[in-house]
């Protein structure tokens, strides 16, 4: 076996055993078990559902898959953003290990938190069946999707991560940081239109394509718009290279920060 | 030219000062000025400056040195944890790393699990580990409790899986730190036995201990530290003597000018096997036998004389004496004061000798620990803690460690045989 080839691998099967452990442990000693992953965005889905179609209507059609996209999708960037913030500090114990990739760590919460992502997936297909009826063919570019999330997620984790190093208070920021963005980013309401003094929260917020690509295949059953899609990989990939690059220049003296 | 496993070259490594360390608030980097953070640089140390040396493969090599003398933070760097700030480091080879044994250990987890997750965090592929698994929990001697989870296993279970697995990674580069004293007596021995089985399949090692003997069972070539600095790196004894020597002047240098200097003996090792103030220091310490003629063994069941001269420093005013004989796992077979025997020590110089009139103890290795302390014993003057050795030869006792002269006494009674008895 080529040591290339045994690297892979063995990362591979760090993410599993380290995802499996993220998850057992939170889950093992509970009633309903992973259960409990979905009860967040289920309640915040119960609140919104209410509160902007009968209370506040928003006049959204189909509002409950529309809101119910941005939750599950804002819920995993938030829940993965603010664990992988002190994913190196909580860590201590494997970053001091030698020969361990603590590269690997923001990328361990992302996942770990992407599994309750995924786990409540169906439960908005459902939805969007219930709503919309079947989906078309567009449903198969939702991977496609998930994985610029994974990417936008990846390049903002490796930031905070590294940063939290040398800040403690960065964690703090990031709850704030994460707080407000929820209400900047269309997750229960219209995108903001174009002729209005805020577009520029709908239109230069890239979490904001990335709704717009969600609810263009749950609700408007359509592939995402290319030109979106582009945008996205445009801002994801160099993020995450320098996230990734700024995160290594600064493991090294992780040791030494703890 | 041998192919060096592991290579570092002018290597350094420095630290911020601990009382001035970096800011790690916001607020405390915007508050501190660019001034500030100059001064911070000035103050930093550097734990290690101009380390070169090669380990050829399959070279086992022991690092000592003081407590601060940066051999850990040498372990680390050679294990790719951190950064050398000068220099390089280069290793060949897969590393394995016996550190901080028991740590990474998940409470909520079956033993099991555990091994597959420290398992890959050492570096181990699953497939690798369910093939050495059986393996792995033999060694631990597991088997009955791998299910259960290991917030009920006691400190010795847990100390036990994580070794078993961190041994069996199958390391091309081993880097031991201090670790080879997990569990209980029979366990060390066992991973003592195993470390020296990688040794001889060809592995490279690296250990950092404080016990010499250790490294004296264990490497072939001593690297010593001192401040950061190599000191010295060569063939075992050599360097082990050299260490001996150093730790001897720095017990003297202490010590100074309170006393003239006592000559020490080589088998003592400030604060591993000497402890004390220095305020009063002992020197030759003989082990006679009844005919007043050292001896380093002894017939079990013969007198023996234990005696030591000692120095002190005018301002001692009273001391009492310890004596006491240790059997090789540290057990206390007897031990005596001179408060018990209404005995005034005199001060401040001296000779005392204890007379033991039989010593029964049962054939095997000892130890004689020897000390002085003030007289309210609050304070150690001069503790040297199982460090002479004593042999006792002869009959052993089946178990224990007591071998008085004992007789047995039979009597046959043959009146009644057993055996007409139940063929009846």
């Amino acid at each position: 076996m080529n040591l290339r080839s045994r690297t892979a691998l063995h990362w591979r099967d760090l993410l599993l055993e380290l995802v499996g452990r993220d998850l057992k442990i939170r889950y093992q000693r509970s009633a309903i078990g992973l259960g409990w992953s979905l009860m967040k965005p289920l309640s915040q889905l119960l609140v919104f559902a209410t509160v902007f179609s009968k209370v506040l209507p928003l006049n959204i059609e189909n509002y409950t898959t529309f809101v119910f996209t941005g939750v599950l999708a804002w819920s995993w960037f938030s829940t993965s953003l603010t664990s992988s913030t002190i994913a190196v500090t909580a860590n201590r114990e494997l970053v001091r290990r030698p020969g361990f990739p603590v590269f690997l760590l923001p990328v361990l919460t992302i996942v770990s938190q992407g599994v309750h992502f995924l786990l409540a997936l169906p439960l908005l297909l459902i939805c969007a069946v219930v709503q919309t009826g079947l989906p078309g063919p567009a449903i198969v570019s939702l991977p496609l999707v998930i994985v610029m999330q994974f990417l936008l997620t990846l390049g903002v984790c490796y930031l905070a991560a590294a940063a939290h190093v040398y800040f403690r208070d960065v964690e703090h920021l990031v709850g704030i940081c994460v707080m407000l963005g929820f209400y900047v980013t269309p997750v229960f309401y219209r995108p903001i239109q174009a002729d209005h003094t805020f577009a520029f929260l709908t239109t230069l917020n890239p979490f904001a394509w990335l709704l717009e690509c969600y609810r263009s295949i749950f609700l408007g059953h359509a592939f995402p718009d290319a030109i979106t899609l582009a945008k996205l990989l445009v801002v994801s990939v160099p993020l995450v290279a320098i996230g990734a690059w700024v995160f290594r220049h600064v493991s090294y003296r992780f040791v030494d920060e703890l | 030219m041998t192919q060096g496993a592991i290579i570092v070259q002018d290597l350094g490594k420095y630290y911020p000062s601990r009382n001035a360390g970096r800011p790690t608030t916001l607020k405390g980097y915007l508050l501190s000025g660019r001034g500030a953070r100059r001064a911070q640089h000035e103050a930093e140390h550097w734990g290690l400056r101009h380390v070169s040396f090669t380990v050829p493969r399959g070279r086992s090599v022991g690092v000592v040195g003081l407590n601060g003398a940066g051999k850990s933070t040498l372990l680390r760097l050679i294990g790719g944890v951190g950064r050398p700030d000068e220099g390089s480091i280069t290793v060949a080879g897969r590393i394995g790393a016996l550190l901080d044994i028991g740590a990474g250990l998940t409470e909520d987890l079956s033993g099991r699990e555990n091994v597959f997750l420290l398992g890959v965090i050492a570096g181990m592929l699953r497939s690798e580990i369910a093939e050495q698994f059986d393996a792995i929990v033999g060694f631990a001697e597991l088997e009955e409790y791998i299910e259960a989870p290991v917030r009920t296993y006691s400190t010795g279970m847990r100390m036990r899986l994580a070794f078993a697995v961190a041994i069996h990674t199958r390391p091309e580069v081993l880097l031991i730190d201090e670790a080879l004293a997990v569990g209980d007596k029979a366990f060390q021995h066992k991973c003592f036995a195993r470390v020296s089985e990688i040794r001889e399949a060809g592995c490279t090692i690296f250990l950092v201990s404080h016990d010499v003997e250790q490294i004296d069972a264990l490497c072939d070539d001593v690297l010593f530290l001192k401040g950061g600095q190599m000191i010295a790196y060569g063939p075992r004894q050599e360097t082990l003597a050299l260490y001996a020597a150093t730790l001897e002047s720095k017990l003297s240098s202490e010590s100074r000018e309170l006393l003239p200097q006592v000559e020490a003996d080589p088998r003592l090792e400030h604060e591993v096997n000497r402890f004390g103030s220095g305020k009063m220091q002992i020197g030759a310490v003989e082990l006679r036998d009844h005919a007043g003629e050292p001896v380093e063994a002894l017939r079990t069941g013969g007198p023996l004389r234990v005696t030591f001269e000692y120095k002190g420093s005018p301002q001692v005013e009273e001391a009492i004496a310890v004596m006491g004989i240790y059997a090789e796992d540290g057990t206390c077979c007897y031990e005596t004061n001179s408060l018990l025997g209404n005995i005034v020590v005199p001060v401040p110089d001296g000779t005392l000798t204890l007379s033991i009139d039989r010593l029964d103890l049962t054939a095997a290795q000892y130890r004689v620990t020897v000390g002085l302390f003030s007289a309210d014993w609050e304070e150690v003057y001069d503790y040297h803690a199982e460090v002479y050795p004593l042999r006792i030869i002869g009959s052993r006792s089946a178990k224990g460690l007591l071998n008085p002269p004992v007789q047995w006494e039979a009597e046959a009674r043959l009146k009644e045989p057993l055996l007409t008895r139940e063929t009846s």
